[in-house]
């Protein structure tokens, strides 16, 4: 397996789209720094563009598996699934866990922030598992899966049960929450991705990769 | 003739809107060089997309070199490390170089050779100039010189069956003779171990190189075997107008004009014209094939009289 991922980094340079993405990667991991720092945490926007970054390095994946050549290769399962559940898996809890320590900080400086930096992380949980979930599904549905994570992130708005995060909500509860949720989310994404696999790629995502 | 199947095939399914493709058996013999011939639109690349792997969501069961089936194709590198394939659509990204059309086979492929692709793409004359342009973008080559870079690609590795989409396509008249010639020293040089399967329109351009032929028509195979037995099976036959009323009804298709007609016909009705005065020749594979799809095609313009 080791040696796939490894393969498959290989191949990432090889993205038709690498610069555009690279470019898009950064863009949205500064805007998530930006959001994070500039509203001590308290925005959960700032997480949003964080995990969706992560979606982007996903697809980078997955989108050399487009051509027929790699389809044509030993290679070609492991880049639908292993290799790309491995590397979001290892970046989610990478950012989680900076995401998790900047909230201790926040908190320690900020006491009187607590419910509310404590609900804003709990929605980058919620973000980072409909991402990933995302993520799977889009390379071969990409418009409805689209529209459907679209509307999804959209009703994160609709939580905002104040009293769970005031009252019986902790920090260690929510890390835990977190983590979990991460690798359930690995887990799903994975047993989604060999659920895909069988689909062929997105005529729109194809095109767009072709052109 | 006694021989083994590079790939069997059972009840091969697969829908795509009105079109179906219905494949109850397919065989692919090992150690010659299979045509798949068909017009456009009869299933040729659909089925080879599924032989492949490419395309997964199709009914059927298939085995690869008498022991594999389609999911240990998936599940472990050895058979498609044994298979070569080129397609025609979106095989390589349009702006890799050949530099890295070279280091993407070289990663993905164990059993792949740089020294033999940097060697083929001088013997095919991809750069005419002579040299090797490791920084020319593949979408800045010409249709047939990017057949040419995929075909050193697949040529460059040591495999054990080759699957060539419409690899003469895009090639002129030499080159196609050129192809011929990689396929049948790929095919020698295996000694009974390595076979092809090819996709082709230009049956005349690829008769020469043909052991056997399978011919497709709107998502069925419609008649296969070795092309020796193919021209057994058929005949050609000549003669004016009135030798065609005669014997009309034995004629498999028939093209007519002014000085007379030629049709082809199955040999075993040959006693059945007896005493017309006909002549009959040995058809060749393309009229063979020309004539088995004009008498399965859906197409509107067919002028059988």
């Amino acid at each position: 397996m080791l040696r796939d991922i490894v393969i498959g980094f290989k191949l990432i340079k090889h993205s038709n789209t690498r610069k555009i993405d690279i470019l898009i990667i950064a863009l949205f991991l500064c805007i998530g720094v930006i959001v994070e720092i500039s509203g001590r945490g308290l925005n959960f926007l700032g997480g949003f563009y964080i995990a969706a970054s992560i979606l982007c390095i996903y697809e980078q994946v997955e989108k050399v598996a487009v051509f027929t050549l790699v389809q044509s290769s030993g290679l070609k399962k492991a880049l639908q699934t292993v290799i790309p559940v491995v590397t979001s898996f290892v970046l989610e809890i990478f950012l989680f866990t900076l995401l998790l320590i900047e909230r201790i900080i926040l908190i320690n400086m900020y006491p009187e922030n607590r419910a509310e930096l404590l609900k804003s992380l709990f929605m980058v949980i919620v973000i980072l598992l409909l991402c990933v979930i995302y993520s799977t599904i889009c390379m071969k549905f990409y418009v409805v899966s689209t529209v459907i994570f679209v509307f999804m992130a959209g009703a994160l708005s609709a939580i905002g049960n104040m009293e769970l995060f005031r009252n019986s909500m902790s920090l260690p509860l929510l890390a835990a929450i977190g983590y979990i949720t991460i690798v359930v989310g690995a887990a799903s994404q994975y047993l989604i991705s060999n659920l895909m696999y069988k689909y062929s790629f997105s005529k729109f995502v194809f095109r767009r990769l072709v052109k | 003739m006694e021989y083994t199947n590079v790939i069997e095939g059972k009840g091969i399914n697969k829908r795509y809107g009105k079109f179906v493709l219905d494949i109850p058996s397919l065989e692919v013999p090992k150690g010659f060089a299979t045509a798949l011939i068909g017009e456009n639109g009869a299933g040729k690349s659909t089925l080879m997309d599924i032989l492949t792997g490419i395309l997964l969501d199709a009914k059927g069961d298939l085995k690869y070199f008498g022991e594999y089936s389609a999911k240990d194709r998936e599940n472990s590198y050895d058979v498609k490390n044994r298979i070569g394939y080129v397609g025609s659509k979106g095989y390589y990204f349009p702006q890799w170089t050949i530099r890295e059309i070279n280091d993407i086979n070289k990663v993905l492929f164990d059993n792949y050779s740089e020294e033999k692709f940097m060697r083929l793409l001088n013997e095919l004359s991809v750069f005419p100039n002579g040299g090797i342009d490791l920084k020319k973008k593949n979408s800045q080559l010409s249709d047939g010189n990017q057949m040419k870079t995929m075909l050193a690609g697949v040529f460059a590795r040591n495999t054990d069956m080759l699957i060539l989409d419409e690899p003469a396509s895009p090639l002129d008249p030499l080159m196609r003779d050129v192809l011929c010639q990689m396929i049948r020293s790929y095919v020698c040089e295996g000694n009974g171990d390595k076979s092809v399967l090819f996709s082709t329109h230009n049956i005349a351009d690829m008769e020469n190189v043909t052991d056997y032929a399978i011919i497709i028509e709107n998502g069925s195979i419609v008649e296969s075997g070795f092309v020796e037995d193919l021209k057994e099976k058929y005949i050609l036959v000549r003669g004016d107008a009135a030798q065609q009323e005669a014997i009309s009804q034995h004629l498999y298709t028939v093209t007519a004009s002014q000085f007379g007609f030629s049709g082809i016909m199955l040999s075993d009705d040959l006693d059945s014209i007896a005493g017309t005065g006909v002549v009959t020749e040995q058809a060749t594979l393309s009229q063979i094939c020309v004539a088995v799809m004009r008498h399965n095609t859906k197409l509107d313009y067919c002028p059988v009289i």
